[in-house]
């Protein structure tokens, strides 16, 4: 059940044609052969005779190009694809029919966008695969070219899920054919903004790539090519950061009004909340940026020299957390309407009256509660050994304070059990659960990636934590570990009784629909 | 025995930007009925049955199928609805049995059951031997057919079919008219809308005239017909080129009676069905012969003008 999208499976199969599949197929290896032989024939008439120096060209502008041509194909190219495929079923009225299914809007989501762009990601996973070719060839280090992948792959979502919510309810004869392509427009304004050095430009992964692939340069900060990172409030961050800040931010609140939008025909782009919270975000964005500008008076040629903005492992981590935070608290919304429209089915069946309940979706809430409930755990076993290894820096408030937004991020995380149990009780599909891993596996990931961009073998394990609040450097002390005990029986307490809820709730769901 | 209310529709009103699509629409639809929805183009037909299948934001009004709150419980009433538009959307790169399996599968059918419930749907509409054809290669008719198909997939308790003959040649038309018969034996609920009278006129049991975004006038065929219910309106055609109503004159139990055109008269007399046999006898004892004898009930044409519906297409 966790793959069951059925519009993604029926637009695969138009797509898995032969004549059609053969011929994506004959193209995107056309265009890899042409472009391989034009760079070797370029490389070559430069350094016919110089070994070294060919293999480090060669392998560095394939690696290049490699990545340009996966933005190229997911980022634009999926994109108006998925705003065409949207407008032509809307033209026709045939999404009407899959409004009315009982499919959540998450599944039709989810449906549309990797379903209509499939023949897209088969020609971005040959360009991602064989741009591996350029790492022995001298090219970009293996991690940044996956790190670079990584980073269109998520931009593209990003568009694909914008070009979704700007084509959903607006038919061709309304817009008029040229319009399908207009979020490649919006791409073109955005890359034109991001020379002209606007925040609109972040939207791209340009920025991100920029600050990845120069060379001698990390991943993360570093003071060679400051000029590449943001100031944000008292902090430079990382271009991809910031990206993803943004990513997510407006990613989310267009992603809540395409789901809104595709229940119903006629509804307005942005609902009242959605607009409140839009407004939120440029704010909390415009504020960073300008206290940002204000506090760092970004002279770059000074901030080049200073290596004072080397930024500290901490601050990455309490960034990447935020990040986890902002995520969750989006999900934590997400299922409050579900949670009310619980309550009134259940006044509903004290009544007696007829509750209808599609029982083979089932499944899947085991599924989702095992990811939940592995994940959890996980986070508190990991957490718990590290704080009581004592890494902690002998500072009570600091530590007071760490104790309690470990609590406080138990507490939420048992919140979204709860929550995603709910949502999934009321027969929606799991698409939070896939939310989940993939925070769980963003975040890691990230810090995997920053343990070697830093050389510090030690600071892999941090990579196995999605919380990890309490990895820091310090000396141990025995006030830590004391700290770090009544965290742990609180923290067990909190599961304890999340586990009775659920034993509870089990119970209850056996009752009602058993 | 109480009728059970299906749909419940109360002072239902649809804006658009500048255009009053609805207004004051109120009608109920008993289950097992098939409903006509009877109006020019542009008279809210469409609207209102968007509206029914949970699609289109209402106004206001207040609408309960099957005792669900629309606004509330749409959810539940997507269920237990099927909705078919007036032009067949469907995606012409699939086939047959490809696109039914996309709907079984959006409407939660077991992966063990749909294959079965596919076979049967394509053979119950006759589409069997295309089901490996692709959608596109299918002709208008039975692309209509196949939509009918998959709006039947999930098994709904109420049916809405928003036109379904439009754009149909007369054999079409007719393959449908039988297959909506044979859903409306199974005990379904159907609303079906036209604007074509006599589209509707063999197989609804109460109908609803709308024009301008009012409902005119609606009911069952037989209430609403004018007949009242203890007395019946018979045809009769005779032989003899003669005056009846001057021969019936004397005949207690007429109540009203009218040369329609030739030898055939209309003629409503007192009581129920078993009153006829009577009146049979009365006719022949005076040495009239009888040519052909119906009970007749007034068609949904002669309700429409009565409505005072003034648009017609």
């Amino acid at each position: 059940m966790l793959l069951e999208l059925p519009l993604y499976n029926a637009f695969k199969r138009i797509q898995l044609r032969p004549t059609r599949f053969i011929t994506t197929l004959v193209l995107t290896l056309f265009v890899l052969i042409f472009i391989t032989f034009i760079l070797w024939f370029d490389t070559y008439q430069k350094y016919p005779l110089y070994t070294e120096i060919f293999f480090k060209n060669f392998g560095r502008n394939f690696s290049y190009i490699m990545i340009i041509l996966q933005f190229l194909t997911l980022t634009l190219l999926g994109t108006a694809t998925v705003e065409s495929r949207v407008r032509l079923d809307t033209t026709s009225g045939i999404i009407s029919f899959h409004k009315l299914t009982p499919l959540s809007p998450h599944n039709l989501i989810w449906g549309y966008i990797l379903g209509s762009t499939f023949e897209i990601y088969i020609s971005w996973s040959i360009f991602f695969i064989f741009g591996f070719l350029g790492v022995p060839l001298k090219g970009i280090p293996f991690y940044k070219y996956l790190f670079s992948s990584f980073l269109i792959v998520l931009s593209s979502i990003f568009f694909h899920i914008f070009a979704l919510m700007n084509s959903l309810g607006r038919p061709l004869i309304y817009a008029g054919r040229g319009s399908i392509l207009s979020s490649s427009f919006f791409f073109v304004i955005i890359i034109i903004s991001f020379f002209h050095k606007l925040d609109i430009g972040f939207l791209t992964p340009f920025p991100s790539l920029f600050g990845i692939l120069q060379e001698k340069n990390r991943i993360f900060l570093n003071s060679y090519y400051s000029i590449l990172n943001v100031p944000f409030f008292y902090f430079y961050i990382p271009p991809f950061v910031y990206s993803l800040i943004l990513w997510i931010s407006f990613g989310s609140i267009f992603y809540f009004s395409s789901k809104r939008r595709i229940i119903y025909e006629e509804n307005p782009f942005f609902s009242k909340k959605e607009s409140i919270f839009l407004l939120c975000i440029i704010c909390f964005l415009v504020i960073g940026r300008i206290t940002g500008i204000l506090n760092l008076n970004p002279d770059f040629s000074f901030v080049e020299k200073s290596p004072s903005i080397e930024t500290k492992a901490e601050f990455y981590i309490f960034l990447s957390k935020i990040i986890i935070l902002f995520s969750s608290i989006i999900l934590l919304l997400m299922t409050f309407p579900r949670r009310l429209d619980l309550i009134r089915q259940f006044i509903r069946k004290k009544r007696g009256e007829k509750i209808f309940w599609w029982e083979n979706e089932a499944s899947s809430l085991i599924i989702n509660f095992l990811i939940l409930i592995i994940s959890v755990f996980s986070i508190f076993i990991i957490d718990t050994y590290v704080s009581l290894t004592g890494l902690l820096k002998s500072c009570w408030l600091e530590n007071i304070l760490r104790i309690l937004i470990f609590i406080s991020s138990m507490l939420f995380f048992n919140f979204l059990i709860e929550g995603c149990r709910l949502k999934f009780e009321k027969g929606a599909d799991n698409i939070s659960g896939l939310i989940i891993v993939f925070w769980f596996l963003l975040i890691p990931v990230s810090y995997i990636i920053y343990a070697l961009n830093v050389e510090n073998p030690k600071l892999l394990f941090m990579s196995f934590s999605p919380l990890p609040f309490l990895i820091f450097t310090g000396k141990p002390s025995a006030e830590i570990r004391n700290s770090a005990f009544l965290c742990l029986i609180i923290t067990n307490l909190i599961l304890f009784l999340t586990f009775l809820f659920w034993k509870k709730a089990k119970i209850d769901f056996g009752e009602k629909y058993g | 025995m109480k009728e059970e209310i299906v749909i419940e529709v109360e002072n239902l009103r649809v804006d658009f930007e500048n255009v009053v699509a609805c207004k004051n629409v109120n009608f109920k639809v008993y289950k097992g009925e098939i409903f006509g929805l009877v109006g020019p183009n542009g008279a809210g037909k469409t609207t209102t049955l968007k509206v029914l299948s949970t699609l289109l934001k209402y106004t206001w009004g207040k609408i309960k199928i099957f005792g669900y709150d629309i606004e509330k419980d749409f959810k539940e009433i997507r269920k237990i609805v099927g909705f078919m538009p007036d032009f067949p959307p469907v995606y012409n790169e699939l086939k047959v049995w490809e696109f039914l399996y996309l709907y079984a599968s959006s409407y939660r059918i077991e992966k063990e059951k749909r294959m079965s419930r596919i076979e049967a749907l394509l053979n119950t509409f006759n589409l069997f031997e295309k089901r490996n054809s692709f959608i596109g290669e299918l002709s208008r008719g039975m692309k209509q057919r196949l939509i009918l198909a998959k709006t039947l997939i999930h098994d709904p308790e109420i049916l809405l079919l928003d036109e379904p003959a439009s754009g149909l040649d007369p054999t079409g038309r007719k393959e449908l008219g039988e297959m909506l018969k044979k859903i409306g034996k199974s005990g379904k609920t159907v609303i079906i809308s036209s604007h074509i009278l006599t589209e509707l006129a063999d197989f609804c049991t109460s109908v609803g005239i709308m024009e301008k975004g009012e409902i005119l006038l609606y009911g069952k065929i037989d209430e609403i017909s004018g007949i009242p219910k203890d007395k019946t309106l018979i045809r009769l055609r005779i032989k003899e080129n003669i005056d009846l109503k001057e021969i019936l004159g004397d005949y207690q139990k007429i109540e009203k009676i009218e040369k329609i055109e030739g030898n055939c008269w209309k003629i409503l007399i007192k009581g129920d069905e078993n009153s006829i046999p009577e009146l049979i006898k009365f006719v022949t004892d005076k040495g009239i012969s009888i040519v052909e004898i119906k009970k007749e009930k007034e068609d949904i044409q002669t309700i429409y003008f009565k409505s005072g519906a003034k648009y017609v297409t």
